[in-house]
């Protein structure tokens, strides 16, 4: 099998990555550059043109969406029962209260105190309607996708790619991965770090051969307001920056989407989270503020020198 | 044989009853377990309307206003894979490598 080749461009407000034969990766581009456009194009909420912008200024009306906000509604539902709603997609007026109310280039690093915060109405509220395409979330509920669109980009991307080009794909788009088709010899080989645009960081490589893998970190988009350190993995409960008992946490899964979930999910359960993610199989890498490492679920140890 | 026959002509109002007999229980054995059936069918539908709430709604649909946009062609896709909604571990757990630099960092972003 030869060398794999790899492209990367600016998407999603963040950095993608592809991999894939070299003869084949214009193709896997051409797919992954398609589909993220649709992604952003339906579900973000930066966009005021997206579906999902128009959907959160519906005002409780029931509302009919393209069948790709559809699915991305579904897996953020899902990912809502699986955690016990640890991760809510109604999560989006409390971070637009803690200050994250624009694309993260454009908010200022610094800034006055927030009012009150707002936690999460709660993602039982969400009615969707299948069959019809259609949505209704009650007024004044904002719904954020950010845990899991962006995985699920990559896990669509990724699949589209691959089949399109009949090769091993890897997507990874700011340290979402997701893999589709026949691995290279070996897996395909990752690095672990708290920043997935870190060059140089000590960390850990680790390989995979299917599904994909997600890290959350709060090392990264961080401000402040009233000279309160904040960043975006927001607790839906309080509607507060979750508590810091990890400072990044790396899963493997089956797939972006529920890596994505788990990592994500693990800030918010806090002490909890190793016997959580150790009670569903999924190898997992936790950080703690200080350095120190916890490993659940078969996660390798070996790290860096 | 023809003695047979008649013993058994002889012994078929008392078969005829008992079979009518069998038939009343086999009967209402029957209702019971339909009428058991769509108890429980009711009762899981209860559950899993309680627990999955908020997934689906269609009786509803056709209250409030509604807005519309323009749908793309996207065939809906596939759920991610799952095992009764929990999240799904992988294949193989990953194995640390000790190859050359990773072509791909997983941090945060």
């Amino acid at each position: 099998m030869p060398e794999l080749a790899s492209t990367s461009f600016g998407a999603l407000g963040t950095t993608a990555v592809v991999l894939a034969d070299p003869e084949r990766l214009v193709r896997a581009l051409q797919e992954v550059e398609r589909e993220l456009a649709d992604i952003d194009r339906t579900c973000s909420r930066f966009r005021a043109d997206s579906d999902l912008s128009r959907l959160n200024g519906s005002a409780g009306s029931w509302v009919t969406v393209d069948p790709l906000l559809m699915t991305a509604l579904q897996v953020a539902l899902r990912a809502a029962a699986a955690t016990g709603g640890a991760v809510d997609p109604t999560v989006g007026a409390a971070v637009i209260a803690a200050g994250y109310d624009r694309d993260f280039d454009e908010v200022a690093r610094v800034g006055p105190a927030i009012g009150d915060p707002k936690p999460a109405p709660g993602w039982h509220l969400v009615e969707l309607d299948p069959d019809r395409f259609r949505v209704r979330v009650p007024s004044g509920v904002e719904l954020d996708l950010g845990a899991t669109a962006k995985a699920l980009a990559a896990d669509r991307s990724a699949g589209r790619a691959a089949r399109a080009t009949g090769c091993g794909v890897l997507v990874s788009l700011g340290g979402d991965v997701s893999t589709a088709g026949d691995p290279p010899p070996g897996g395909w080989t990752i690095g672990i770090a708290d920043d997935h645009a870190a060059l140089g960081e000590p960390g850990q490589s680790i390989a995979i051969v299917s599904g994909g893998l997600a890290t959350s970190s709060t090392t990264v988009r961080r401000w402040t307001r009233g000279g309160v350190p904040m960043h975006h993995i927001v607790d839906p409960r309080t509607g507060l920056p979750a508590c810091q008992a990890w400072r990044t946490v790396s899963v493997a899964a089956a797939s972006c989407v529920d890596a994505n979930t788990a990592s994500t999910a693990s800030f918010v359960l806090g002490e909890r989270a190793p016997e959580w993610l150790s009670s569903l199989g999924l190898p997992a890498r936790l950080v703690r503020p200080d350095g120190r490492i916890v490993r659940v679920a078969g996660w390798p140890h070996r790290e860096a020198a | 044989m023809q003695r047979a026959m008649s013993s058994s002509t002889r012994a078929r109002p008392g078969g005829v009853r008992r079979r009518e007999n069998g038939r009343r229980v086999v009967s209402g054995l029957t209702r019971a377990a339909i009428a058991g059936s769509i108890a429980l069918t009711a009762a899981f539908s209860a559950v899993a309307g309680a627990v999955f709430s908020g997934h689906s709604s269609t009786a509803a649909a056709s209250a409030g206003s509604e807005q519309s946009s323009t749908t793309s062609s996207h065939p809906a896709v596939a759920l991610p894979p799952t095992t009764d909604g929990r999240l799904v571990a992988p294949a193989q757990p990953p194995i640390a490598s000790t190859g050359s630099a990773p072509p791909v960092t997983s941090g945060g972003s």
